[in-house]
């Protein structure tokens, strides 16, 4: 056997078991695959697949109730699912290490960066107390971290996400791990930050011969960065293919399914899903010659203040001004759907809270409908007769529905509060109509939000935005906590809706190609400034602005991506 | 960095100094809304009504309430708190002598609360529904359920009363020992400072069962706080990293679980000291200690006003600068102070 052949892990027929109080659960069965060094793999799946638990169990960090009953993990030639505390304590960090989703919350929060890697250091014995900040200096470097002294001297909290998700890298290479473990590494991070950070991981690789397993739900990431794929559904691998095989061989109809609501450069939304959606034969609602909603200038600031204690005594103090929201102008037809994408921190989030009147403007006009909105206080406009034409579909699914409410009561409540008086039985009705419309089973009317799937509490989210037959909907990231395919109906969804009824969307989103699909025209924001607006079509294949083309190309998309056909038939 | 939490502390520094004055004005307000008039008192049982309106004059009782709070304010400021009716001596005298006291031994019961409830928590918390976290949860319910004059009474029945392990539970050092001179105050550090050990252990073994006595009452709350703390931290994001990382069990236990957790614990034991300082006064009573707990009881069993102004006003100046430290300790071990705005 060559040096090259040699497998690095091979886990083969692992099993996982949970107790819980309803008897043991198995999550993951006859589970398989090897690494070599050097290579790249991808765990897809979607939430509720046992793919992170499959990785956790490699380093037995198993929460106390689960257990392997069954399968081998041989990480070098060592059978490390049966290793002792102490020799486990050797491989975490030192052979294998791992890198988590939200990288803000897995450093400690009292604890320095400096701090953190010295532990790590000092832990495994790796280097001596001369020598060691130069060692600190030199991983840091590695991550391509420049500013040493600054980074090494702050808290995570003073760290963008990106820069603690590159402080866990260099603290998985302090012990020059060979295996790194990466738990969807870039889950909430912006998308040119997400690539900066593959990019890192898959130089490692490439350069240092790094092993790296990772984790995501993402097929797009998965496709750009990895050399083998392992697809899981319900805790059972359905594919497990190389790079050539996997986009040309792959059989199985989940991994079809995920592969079709993997959002692409060229794809419509109705190609998501293998069906074609039913709302195809409606035609296109027909767009006004009037703008529905015209932006003048508008502009939000937050006032920051400063200054010293001394200085406040003095009546000196600074007042400075945080602008979110330069100037922007912009108008939405009626019918039409307007998406409007940036990365954190570039106001559109703020832009969307102050068209749908939940913020006041610091200056500039929103003109609804011909009507001056923007004189209105926020706190009044929930009086005017325009609540009702405006209304916002939420970013976070679970968070924006009380959950002592039952369904019914959900939809129901801003027919109560903002409709005009209906009777118990025509209240009945309507939500009914609703549910119906969005796809939710009428039996469904009795349940709390808990015991709701995620796509399930985003439709319970539609219905109650489009209760009061508003004629303009916020979507503000609609889909962002939802798995692929979920978010292929959901986006099916809210196109059919916006047929059927006439209705002007919003869409704001950090992903372009997600927002093209639903989109007329788009609008391109960065810290505050509207850089670039116009048809759909012409911004994605003719950007103008610098900053669309970063975008457009941080956005990792399959490349291999074949025509719906093809999936199909295969 | 350091220059941003110097400030803050001169902030929160400032802000005691009107919440101290509301205390001022409140302690003042109270005592003039007792019913019952201290010119009364003070003339005595024999006075009749000139000699009453005659002390009333020299007590400045006949002037207005603004004039007598400046007054107040203004004997305040040379360190008077006026004279104690029932002991005859100054009220500054009676608090300085007594302060001690109280302090020696709410300092001892907080101390010994802590040594038991924050390991007892920590352990509970690494082994949850094992005997440990039982045992936990058992003195818990006991410490939080048990009123603080029965368990005082109980302690004193089992232990002086029963095992005879303890001397007389009657004040702070037994008849045939001699006061160490004052040094402190505190009769445990007095005698160390002269090197008298005989009598450093006479006081120590005096205290022990009031302050068993108030370690209880503390320990509920710490080890409850300890306990689910350090649970939240043990299952933080950061823990488990450093363990996917290899950082050994203690670093993680006792560094990063700890140092986490020890941040709402530092709010809870500010509560707990606050609280001990009120059970004192039971405590006090029970065991006979000489403190100003037990002098304010028999301030306000016999209407002596000065007395229990002075008193509620040592207290309250008590809470604030204990509440004060406790703030400013929180600014120095938490980084994220003053730094999110």
């Amino acid at each position: 056997m060559s040096i090259k052949a040699k497998k690095l892990l091979s886990v083969s027929k692992l099993a996982i078991d949970f107790e819980t109080k309803k008897g043991t659960v198995r999550a993951v069965e006859n589970v398989s695959f090897d690494l070599q060094k050097g290579e790249v793999l991808a765990l897809v799946g979607e939430s509720g697949s046992g793919k992170s638990v499959t990785a956790y169990s490699i380093l037995n960090l198993l929460d106390a109730n689960g257990s392997m009953p069954l399968g081998e993990i041989i990480y070098d030639g060592m059978p490390i699912h049966k290793a002792t505390p102490a020799k486990l304590k050797e491989i975490r960090g030192r052979e294998i290490s791992m890198i988590f989703q939200n990288p803000m919350s897995t450093l400690n929060p009292i604890r320095k960066v400096g701090q953190h890697l010295r532990d790590m250091i000092r832990n495994h014995g790796y280097a001596s107390w001369s020598n060691i900040e130069k060692e600190i200096d030199k991983l840091l470097k590695q991550v391509e971290i420049h500013d040493l002294d600054r980074v090494k001297n702050a808290y995570p909290f003073e760290l963008s996400g990106g820069m603690c998700q590159r402080v866990m890298i260099a603290l998985a290479l302090a012990c020059r791990s060979r295996l790194l473990i990466a738990d969807e590494p870039t889950t909430g991070l912006d998308v040119t930050t997400q690539k900066s950070i593959m990019d890192l991981i898959k130089n490692l690789a490439k350069e240092e011969g790094l092993a790296v397993i990772l984790i995501t739900h993402d097929l797009g990431i998965a496709s750009e960065y990895c050399d083998k794929f392992v697809v899981m559904e319900k805790g059972k691998v359905v594919e497990s293919n190389s790079r050539v095989d996997f986009f040309s061989k792959s059989k199985h109809p989940y991994t079809k399914k995920l592969l079709l609501a993997t959002p692409s450069k060229e794809g419509k939304v109705e190609d998501l899903t293998l069906e074609k959606p039913s709302y195809l034969n409606i035609s296109e609602p027909e767009i006004s010659e009037k703008p529905l909603l015209v932006v003048e200038g508008l502009r939000k600031t937050f006032i920051k203040k400063t200054g010293s204690f001394l200085s406040f005594v003095k009546g000196k103090e600074k007042k400075e001004e945080f602008v979110a929201v330069k100037e922007s102008s912009f108008s939405i037809y009626s019918g039409e759907c307007v998406g409007l994408v940036g990365g954190s921190g570039s106001g559109k989030s703020t832009t969307s809270r102050m068209l749908a009147r939940l913020d006041d403007a610091s200056a500039g006009k929103i003109i609804f409908d011909g009507v001056v909105i923007s004189d209105i206080s926020s706190n009044d406009f929930i009086k005017h007769p325009y609540r009702k034409d405006i209304q916002m579909v939420f970013q976070d699914p679970t968070g924006s529905l009380n959950p002592r409410h039952t369904v019914f009561d959900l939809i129901a409540e801003p027919l109560k509060r903002l409709g005009e008086s209906f009777n118990k039985n025509s209240l009945d009705q309507k939500v009914e109509s609703l549910m119906l419309q969005v796809g939710l089973p009428t039996e469904f009317m009795t349940r709390l939000p808990h015991q709701l799937s995620g796509g399930q509490k985003a439709r319970v989210g539609i219905a109650r935005a489009i209760a009061l037959n508003p004629k303009f909907l916020i979507l503000d990231e609609p889909t962002s906590a939802l798995d692929v395919s979920v978010q292929a109906t959901v986006l099916q969804l809210l196109e059919k809706l916006r047929r059927e009824l006439g209705l002007s969307y919003l869409f704001v989103s950090h992903d372009l190609h997600v927002v093209k699909m639903l989109s007329q025209r788009i609008l391109v924001m960065k810290e505050g400034i509207i850089v670039e607006q116009g048809e759909t079509s012409k911004v994605m294949h003719s950007p103008e602005h610098s900053y669309t083309k970063q975008l457009m190309s941080s956005i990792p998309i399959i490349k291999e991506k074949l025509a719906i056909e093809a999936i199909a038939a295969f | 960095m350091l220059y941003d939490k110097i400030q803050l502390i001169i902030k929160r520094l400032m802000l005691a100094v009107p919440t101290l004055f509301g205390v001022l004005v409140i302690s003042f307000c109270l005592t003039r809304a007792l019913p019952g008039d201290p010119a009364v008192y003070f003339a005595g049982a024999m006075a009749d009504e000139a000699s009453i309106q005659h002390v009333r004059e020299k007590l400045g009782l006949d002037r207005s309430l603004p004039y007598q709070f400046l007054a107040y304010c203004n004997n305040l400021l040379n360190g008077e708190l006026g004279q104690s009716l029932t002991t005859g001596q100054s009220v500054t005298y009676e608090i300085k002598a007594r302060l001690p006291a109280s302090l020696e031994l709410t300092l001892l019961g907080l101390f010994m609360g802590l040594l038991i409830a924050i390991p007892l928590g920590i352990l509970a918390a690494l082994k949850p529904n094992t005997w440990i976290d039982h045992l936990c949860r058992v003195l818990v319910t006991a410490g939080a359920s048990t009123p603080i004059f029965f368990s005082g009474l109980f302690l004193m029945f089992v232990f002086y009363y029963l095992l005879g392990w303890s001397p007389s539970p009657i004040g702070r050092l037994d008849f045939i020992y001699l006061e160490p001179p004052h040094v402190t105050g505190f009769y445990t550090i007095d005698a160390l400072i002269i090197g008298d050990y005989e009598v450093f252990k006479a006081a120590f073994a005096q205290l022990l069962l009031p302050a068993s006595t108030l370690a209880l009452c503390a320990l509920a709350p710490i080890a409850r706080m300890t306990r689910s703390s350090m649970i939240t931290a043990l299952e933080s994001e950061y823990v488990k990293a450093a363990k996917a990382n290899g950082i050994s069990t203690n670093m993680r236990v006792y560094v990063y679980a700890l140092q986490n957790a020890s941040l709402p614990l530092l709010t809870v034991i500010g509560l707990v000291f606050g609280f001990l300082l009120g059970g004192n006064v039971l405590v006090e009573k029970v065991y006979s200690w000489p403190g100003i707990g037990s002098f304010a009881i028999d301030a306000l069993v016999a209407s002596d006003y000065a007395a229990i102004q002075g008193f509620v006003l040592i207290m309250a100046v008590l809470f604030v600068t204990l509440n004060l430290i406790i703030d400013i300790l929180y600014t120095l071990f938490d980084p994220r102070m003053g730094r999110n705005e």
